[in-house]
């Protein structure tokens, strides 16, 4: 009773104008960063810390959620649009969205992406309100053995989703990993994989990754076209005119998704934000190969279906909320953009902490109220506004749109690590991924083997820490064996249904 | 003719910035002065540095900024600060993987400290071991006997094999004949609370004040520190030297330094701006709030300080390569 | 239909399976170089990034023998390829010279580069002087973006 009075005054403090400019502030800067590829939410934040020393440390934070509600977002609006995510969250809505786009229903994709978000995260924010204190239980439940056996699902599902070609996602997948390597091992200060290159020592980092398979293979694939077949393509997108209500989503449209899709894919985002490890693309990713297993026409995913786009972005809005629950609770940040904000509360001198939440709950509260109300309002207006002018980058002129994504992309490479060897491996990272795209390998399986494979041997290797050298754990623990059974479970479903068997799969690989 | 001008203006140019380090060190700083932080923005060190050159921005007429630069265990981002110009605008901030870890292991090549001027050491923190609050043994001694009784049953969690938390852990086997299971948990203290609430480890190696926040909740319990005093805000937490254990005072620390080099006077100037930002109320208040140990050794002191922590834990890492307790 | 031999039946899709096959083979080289995968029974730092190699191996394997059987011969279209690896070319260039002439050079350069890259067939000569202008904006922009809203400090060149 005490908490949802708390809660109320949250409400009543984010209202005040001088608070809510902030969070419309956050919302529009956390729009550009998470739109912008070689921007991400993390480092919007990352950058507003010395800023945020010197404010009021409620506008700080309700700014922080306004980023990052809009940061996990506003991905889906390059995804869609070309074929570029902003953000590695929005890589499944890529897959769907783009092909929407080139068939000219740019408007609808961009509409239900922005819907599912909300949904998503408004139940996200919901649940942090009300469900917290049990969901970081649960997540307590979940040891190493057990993350261990949710990464390896996670990457059965990465590669049995490529129902086309699950050689070539094994092995995009695997590289990813094995570029993971590289650098100073996870465990001990041992150095591995350095070729002899000296710098390689510093390993390579994620944003080269993320910018180099989205925005720069992108920028080498557009150079191969004439500026003539760019433009045929893009007629093609803006065949009709648009208008804002092609934005809103229809009825019709949202029962076919079915609601489940969008409960579920909240459920997801939340649930695996609140575990700390993987975050929004590995929620997004796993809500997309969930509603794959459950549909009817498993086929139809990857050729631009609003179902995928509504499964990943519910999931991946979602997240926002998991992620600060054990953040809040036990200042055990759920992912990348939880640690930053937990440094704005230690930078203002506040520890995150069962204390902070029942004797400094006033200053938590607006947060709360901050990312409710970013999701359910300010979210689905910003498309209503901006929708028609996310439309119309297509439109700009292409020298112009693809010489600042270069120069963004490689500058936003250098800014979050302050080295031009990360540049360089950015352009490296960026001509693996083309060449992998010009022979249909899937660079979403590059990311995740990138993003999960040092987790995947951190908790193998823990694991055996634990039993001694003896992998039986494993089969022992429940928590471990609830995960090997759902990989059972979404084997069967993706390969065996409706008679799509391993056999035709190989065959198709091999036509 | 054209290439003589540019050589003679560069000439020019190389001449006055000599001369503007030279004489001109009483006006420092002139220009804002960057400190890189090797670790994670968010992280512990990286809030540690942040609030103190925001206090000690205000007394100088330009910015201090910060950049974080993260890998090779903090040895990337001062690998930068062994390579700037020596006139003082380069700082960077040196924990215990920088004076110990990185050297011993020579992650980074060309990575020395004899490149830096150490400027002053602004906090410290003593090693320590946390249970959870339910946990069946009440204090050291219980925790002892219990080990005792079931060797290498017992599980504690370090930050990696090899790092600074789990030599810490094995000096205490080493001195008290204990044995413990090792659990890693490389990804920051965040992990390390996960793993201490879940049950999965018994106990953890870090300091009190990373675990501050569920201490005061009366989640988590400090065992037992690797200091020769009490910590101030956690006065009943004992130590090992009150117990009699010898060589059991060990730690982590932040060391601000500078690129070697540099003119000992605009030393002595960084070393005034940040003795009077660690001396004020503002960052006293931070500390306290925070559960950081604020500790002050200046410019006379620090060097020796970290050559020492060096030495010590060189040798007494030969020492348990030479007894077969970890590889090299 | 003649038979073909295997290096006949080399297509794009072998091709880059033998590459990756290779490539897998210098990693794998460089993990046993390195450690034993397991030593005294503990599993050591190169243990798991050996288990990835071999199953990369599985996989191109695998993707090598449905590319010989695939119908397609090995084709070079030069003049697809040209201008993705003119981008390449540039920017490498770009970083190479990034830090050390400064932001602003380099990245002017770099975008005006881009803009001819990028440009119609015939249209860079006729607007020379928008391409500049357009050029300067996105690169001010960016500028303004990091150095005066984030306090970022962009690098202004060694030589000055």
């Amino acid at each position: 009773m005490d908490n949802l009075l708390g809660i109320l005054q949250g409400f009543q403090t984010l209202f005040i104008p001088g608070v809510f400019i902030y969070v419309l502030l956050g919302f529009i800067v956390g729009t550009f960063f998470g739109a912008v590829p070689g921007l991400t939410a993390t480092l919007a934040i990352a950058l507003l810390l010395p800023v945020t020393y010197s404010m009021d440390i409620v506008k700080s934070l309700v700014m922080c959620m306004g980023i990052y509600m809009a940061g996990m977002y506003s991905g889906s609006i390059t995804a869609i649009t070309i074929n570029i995510p902003g953000a590695p969250s929005a890589m499944m809505t890529a897959i769907e969205g783009n092909k929407m786009m080139e068939r000219g229903e740019g408007a609808k994709a961009l509409g239900q992406a922005a819907f599912a978000s909300m949904i998503g995260g408004t139940i996200g924010s919901i649940l942090l309100m009300i469900v917290a204190p049990f969901a970081v239980k649960l997540a307590l439940l979940i040891k190493t053995p057990g993350k261990f056996s949710l990464i390896l699902f996670a990457f059965v599902v990465v590669i049995l989703a490529q129902r086309k070609s699950i050689a070539k996602g094994a092995v995009a997948t695997i590289l990813g990993i094995m570029i993971a390597t590289i650098g100073i091992d996870i465990m001990q200060p041992a150095a591995r994989f350095t070729f002899g290159i000296d710098p390689l020592v510093q390993g390579i980092d994620l944003m080269p990754l993320i910018i180099g398979t989205f925005a720069i293979s992108e920028l080498l694939i557009q150079s191969e076209k004439s500026s003539d077949e760019y433009k045929l393509i893009n007629k093609e997108m803006l065949k009709q005119k648009i208008s804002r209500r092609d934005f809103l989503p229809t009825i019709k449209e949202i029962k076919e998704i079915g609601l489940m899709t969008y409960i579920k894919g909240a459920l997801i985002g939340y649930f695996i934000g609140v575990l700390p490890g993987a975050g929004g693309s590995m929620a997004a990713f796993i809500s997309y190969a969930e509603a794959m297993r459950s549909s009817n026409d498993p086929d139809k995913f990857g050729t631009g279906t609003l179902e995928g786009i509504a499964a990943a972005e519910s999931a991946n809005n979602a997240v926002c909320g998991g992620a600060l629950v054990p953040m809040l609770t036990f200042s055990i940040p759920g992912d990348a953009v939880a640690a930053v904000v937990l440094g704005v509360l230690i930078i203002n001198g506040l520890q995150p902490g069962p204390r902070l939440m029942t004797t400094q709950f006033h200053l938590v509260a607006p947060m709360f109220a901050a990312l409710f109300v970013s999701a359910l309002i300010i979210l689905p207006l910003t498309l209503y506004i901006l929708g028609p002018y996310f439309i119309k980058i297509v439109t700009i002129n292409r020298k112009i749109l693809y010489s600042s994504i270069a120069l963004v992309a490689m500058v936003g490479g250098y800014v979050s690590t302050y080295s031009t060897f990360q540049m360089l491996m950015t352009l490296i990272m960026g001509v693996i991924a083309y060449v992998l795209r010009k022979q249909n390998y899937p660079t979403v399986s590059l990311l995740l083997g990138f993003i999960l494979g040092p987790m995947i041997e951190k908790y193998f290797r823990r694991s055996l820490y634990i039993n001694d050298g003896n992998p039986l754990i494993f089969f022992t623990q429940w928590d471990s064996i609830v995960f090997l059974l759902l990989i059972v479970v979404f084997y069967y479903f993706l390969t065996k249904r409706k008679g799509v068997d391993i056999k035709e799969i190989i065959e198709k690989n091999r036509s | 003719m054209k290439s003589r001008n540019i050589i003679s203006i560069i000439l020019v140019i190389m001449f006055l910035s000599l001369f503007s380090i030279a004489s001109f060190a009483q006006d420092f700083p002139t220009k804002d002065i960057r400190t890189i932080v090797p670790w994670a923005s968010g992280g512990g060190t990286d809030a540690i540095i942040r609030v103190i050159s925001k206090i000690a921005e205000k007394s100088i007429p330009t910015a201090i900024y910060v950049e974080n630069i993260e890998g090779g265990l903090s040895g990337v981002g001062l690998y930068e600060v062994m390579n700037a110009k020596s006139d003082g605008y380069t700082i960077g901030g040196f924990t215990y993987d920088s004076i110990v870890t990185v050297p011993r292991q020579e992650l980074v090549p060309g990575y020395s400290l004899d490149k830096v001027k150490m400027i002053c050491l602004v906090t410290k923190e003593a090693g320590a071991m946390v249970v959870r609050e339910d946990a069946p043994w009440k204090n050291w001694e219980e925790f002892a006997a219990a080990a005792k009784e079931n060797p290498r049953k017992i599980s504690v969690g370090v930050d990696g094999i090899g790092n600074a938390q789990h030599l810490r852990l094995l000096k205490i086997n080493e001195v008290t004949g204990l044995e413990f299971k090792v659990l890693p948990y490389p990804g920051g203290s965040g992990e390390k609370k996960e793993a201490l609430l879940s049950g999965e480890a018994d106990a953890i190696m870090t300091s009190l004040g990373d675990f501050a926040p569920l201490i005061h909740a009366g989640e988590v319990r400090g065992l037992i520190e690797m200091a020769d005093q009490r910590n101030p805000q956690f006065t009943d937490v004992p130590n090992f030297q009150e117990l009699g254990y010898e060589g059991l005072v060990k730690g982590s620390f932040v060391i601000l330094a500078t690129t070697a080099g540099t003119p000992d006077d605009v030393v002595a100037k960084l070393e005034q701006i940040f003795y009077d930002a660690h001396h004020s109320d503002e960052f006293r208040d931070w500390a306290q709030e925070t559960g950081v140990v604020a500790t002050w050794l200046g410019t006379d002191e620090v060097t020796d300080y970290a050559m020492q922590v060096q030495e010590d834990e060189f040798e007494m890492i030969q020492k348990l390569i030479d007894d077969g307790v970890i590889e090299g | 239909m003649a038979k073909r031999s295997v290096l006949e039946r080399i297509n794009s899709t072998s091709l880059l399976a033998l590459v990756l096959i290779l490539v897998n083979s210098i990693y794998l080289f460089e993990a046993i170089k390195t450690a034993e995968p397991i030593k005294n029974g503990e599993v050591g730092i190169t243990f798991f990034p050996i288990v990835a190699s071999i199953l990369l191996y599985i996989a191109a394997i695998i993707i090598f023998i449905a590319g010989i059987k695939e119908k397609s011969v090995l084709s070079f279209q030069l003049s697809r390829i040209g201008k993705p690896i003119m981008v390449i070319f540039l920017t490498l260039i770009y970083v190479l010279i990034f830090k050390s002439i400064g932001y602003f050079i380099s990245s002017i350069i770099y975008v005006l580069c881009l803009m001819f890259l990028f440009e119609e067939e015939s249209g860079f000569k006729k607007k020379k002087l928008l391409n500049i202008l357009f050029t300067v904006i996105i690169v001010a922009l960016i500028y303004i973006l990091y150095q005066k809203i984030f306090g970022v400090r962009l690098p202004i060149g060694e030589v000055f």
